[in-house]
């Protein structure tokens, strides 16, 4: 559904065993809240992005619920330690059940 | 121009259209109909917020302490205030954060996020935008998998601005 | 160029030579003894254009499609048109002087307006009168798309003496385009210790521009291994905006290299012996990039247009219409880009970048298309987009958007968004963004 890509930085793809490995992430949402009018002054329909989750392979890293108190285009930043080589996998939901996927090999040096 | 930040692109397209229409019909139409505004309010006090925390806290009492928060003092921009914040304790498999929890207090709807960590990121530092109605104390709350209870807690002064909410 | 020049100067002159009658019938109050230059063409109404930049390009070529029969004139002083935006990328040779310098006799033939190479020195707005340094041009209505100046007496007063040595010694590099040479040289020829770099308070040009510089800077002396230090003297309490952005950049990419001074609002700059005073202490500098305060264009106060205060003082930036972009005290006069005024007590000033100033000419055309032909005039509001580059290897950008809409105090609102996770992909969008404006007003 998305033309645009999430936007992705790695402090270090290549991280040493038991480094810090910082993540910033973030996806274009309109992250409409449900409270706002439009012009006929009608409340404009909710659609808001309410999942993420990260993994590295198949075990799940962290899962974040944002609410209506997340800004537009949601950014997350998360701190993970490099334990093993594997695919960090992204998702991100939305309640219209919209899915965004990134990915990222990670790989111990 | 900006559908690049959407994937909702037709969507977008057709919000703008609205806005465009409601500048567009500020002259013609009366003042009622032209609001691009929005029914949120603010909470009255932090009783909301407070119930998050007690229900988040299920009986046990915080330490304000164990949290980095780095919030600014003052939101120039309201629709996307950054928030970071750390357990600055060493996690281990033993003593994990489990669950951390942002609450914007006087926000209508005051609970901004919530994280659930596993013991395998070895880690819990989140950073975020939230968008703040007006000035108000934001609470960060973190789970340990020792039963604690974290707390930080820091007021943010919000400048005049659209949060966009 | 010079031919060129010439050439384009001589053709409208030597046209008022074979019609002296009309010249005069055209000017039948002047009293400064200057010759009207320019004939009217066509029937429809005559539109004058000062100031060929974004704004003034654009407005120049929307002006003429929207009313195809209207004499449009765009007065620029500069013989090529040099982009402002994406300048930052070019110290750093992410693109070449040809991506920055165009040729502006392409999109007038194209687009069927006039050019006229010649500096604005006045107006007489009871006679619709524009005095260049060619002649003068009456109009109907009038585009003052001026830009910027370097408000240097906010420093040195009256002492011209002193802003000129600063002007020469430590450009600010913020208008086209001599400056822009002069500084990329400078960087270039930079054998190491501290550079200064003073950003304007607000509201400036491009507000996120400064910051970029000092990153594309800071790139190229630690890809060249250059023992330099960037000091950022910045009036406000922090970084801003894409300030989480920037502030990763400056920690991350340039910790040896990047200062960032806070609240360092100016006190006194003495540029001899290289000394700035500030509220956030002093500092010595072996080279700087001294951007004085920004205020409207010089014509804008040749028009009698700039706002007052509540103290009578002025403020700086047009008396303007907030919505309609008018003159408050002269209707047929419409403010475009940098040199427009406040537009909302709740953000202040539209920032003053290329996308807002060819949004608004594009407004303004439209606007004044619904006025000739006598339809309701549909006030509209721009969007803005900035894109800025922080590390030239891997090249990554960030980004920033602001939306805008009329809430129900009638005032206009605006909503910035910071884009900043720095990535490649955004710097790829900003080649399709200026290609697609490029293609807008250029030909």
């Amino acid at each position: 559904m998305t033309t645009t890509p999430p936007r992705i930085w790695m402090s270090n793809e290549t991280p040493q065993q038991g480094e810090i490995v910082r993540v910033r992430t973030q996806v274009a949402h309109v992250m409409e809240s449900g409270f706002r009018l439009d012009a006929a002054g009608q409340i404009m329909p909710r659609q808001m992005m309410t999942r993420f989750e990260a993994r590295l392979d198949d075990a799940l890293l962290l899962t974040w619920l944002p609410e209506i108190g997340i800004a537009q285009n949601p950014y997350l930043e998360f701190t993970f330690k490099a334990q093993a080589s594997g695919l960090l996998r992204l998702l991100w939901v939305d309640d219209s059940g919209t899915e965004i996927r990134a990915e990222r090999q990670v790989t111990l040096a | 121009m900006t559908s690049w930040l959407d994937p909702f692109a037709g969507l977008v397209l057709s919000r703008r259209g609205v806005l465009l229409g409601a500048a567009a019909s500020a002259a013609l139409l009366p003042w009622a109909a032209v609001a691009q505004d929005t029914t949120a309010k603010p909470q009255p006090d932090t009783a909301e917020a407070d119930r998050i925390a007690a229900e988040f806290a299920g009986g046990t009492a915080p330490v304000a302490s164990g949290i980095g928060l780095d919030l600014p003092v003052l939101g120039d921009n309201p629709a996307a205030v950054p928030l970071r914040a750390k357990v600055t304790e060493p996690l281990s498999e033993a003593v994990w954060c489990e669950e951390m929890i942002v609450i914007a207090e006087l926000n209508p709807q005051p609970l901004a996020c919530r994280f659930s960590f596993t013991p395998d990121i070895g880690s819990a530092e989140i950073g975020i935008r939230l968008r703040l109605i007006q000035t108000m104390p934001v609470r960060v709350m973190a789970r340990m998998s020792d039963g604690r209870i974290l707390m930080a807690r820091q007021d943010i002064t919000v400048t005049a601005g659209g949060c966009g909410m | 160029m010079i031919t060129r020049r010439n050439l384009l100067i001589s053709a409208p002159v030597a046209a008022g030579l074979l019609l002296p009658g009309a010249q005069l019938l055209a000017a039948p109050g002047l009293v400064t003894g200057e010759t009207r230059i320019m004939p009217r063409q066509g029937k429809g109404p005559r539109v004058v254009i000062c100031g060929g930049g974004w704004g003034g390009m654009t407005a120049a070529r929307h002006v003429k499609e929207q009313i195809p029969d209207a004499d449009v004139i765009l007065i620029e002083r500069n013989p090529v048109f040099w982009s402002c935006p994406m300048s930052n990328k070019w110290l750093i040779d992410v693109v070449d002087t040809d991506f920055l310098l165009h040729d502006m006799l392409a999109p007038a033939r194209a687009y069927g307006y006039r050019l006229l190479n010649a500096e604005v020195t006045g107006f007489e707005r009871d006679k619709k009168l524009v005095r260049t340094s060619q002649g003068g041009i009456d109009y109907d209505y009038l585009i003052l798309s001026g830009g910027i100046r370097n408000a240097y007496d906010a420093w040195f007063g009256e002492d011209q003496a002193s802003a000129e040595y600063t002007r020469q010694h430590f450009p600010s590099a913020y208008i086209p385009n001599a400056e822009h040479v002069a500084l990329k040289r400078k960087m270039q020829e930079f054998k190491g210790g501290t550079i200064v770099m003073t950003l304007p308070p607000p509201p400036h040009r491009c507000p996120p521009s400064p910051y970029e510089r000092a990153c594309v800077m800071a790139w190229h002396f630690k890809t060249n291994k250059i023992p330099a230090k960037i000091i950022i003297l910045d009036p406000k309490p922090k970084i801003g905006p894409i300030g989480e952005g920037y502030r990763a950049a400056f920690e991350e990419l340039y910790p040896d290299i990047i200062t960032h001074v806070p609240n360092a609002k100016i006190k006194e700059v003495d540029p001899y012996n290289k000394r700035i005073m500030t509220e956030a202490g002093d500092f010595d500098f072996d080279d700087a990039v001294l951007m004085p305060p920004h205020q409207a264009a010089d014509m804008v106060w040749w028009a009698d247009l700039i706002g007052k205060d509540a103290e009578g003082r002025p403020t700086g930036w047009a008396d303007m219409d907030a919505r309609m972009y008018t003159a408050n005290s002269d209707e047929n006069v419409f403010i475009v880009g940098d040199s427009m005024g406040m537009i909302s007590d709740q953000f202040g000033h539209y920032p003053k970048s290329g996308h807002v100033a060819n949004a608004i000419a594009h407004i303004v055309a439209r606007n004044l298309a619904q006025r000739v032909s006598g339809q309701e005039v549909v006030p509209e509001l721009p969007d803005n987009l900035c894109y800025m580059l922080v590390n030239g290897d891997p090249r990554e950008a960030i980004a920033v958007q602001f939306t805008y809409a009329l809430a129900q105090d009638g005032k206009v609102h605006q909503t910035q968004i910071d884009i900043d996770v720095r990535t490649p992909d955004l710097l790829a969008e900003d080649f399709v963004w200026i290609e697609g404006k490029f293609n807008d007003f250029l030909a």
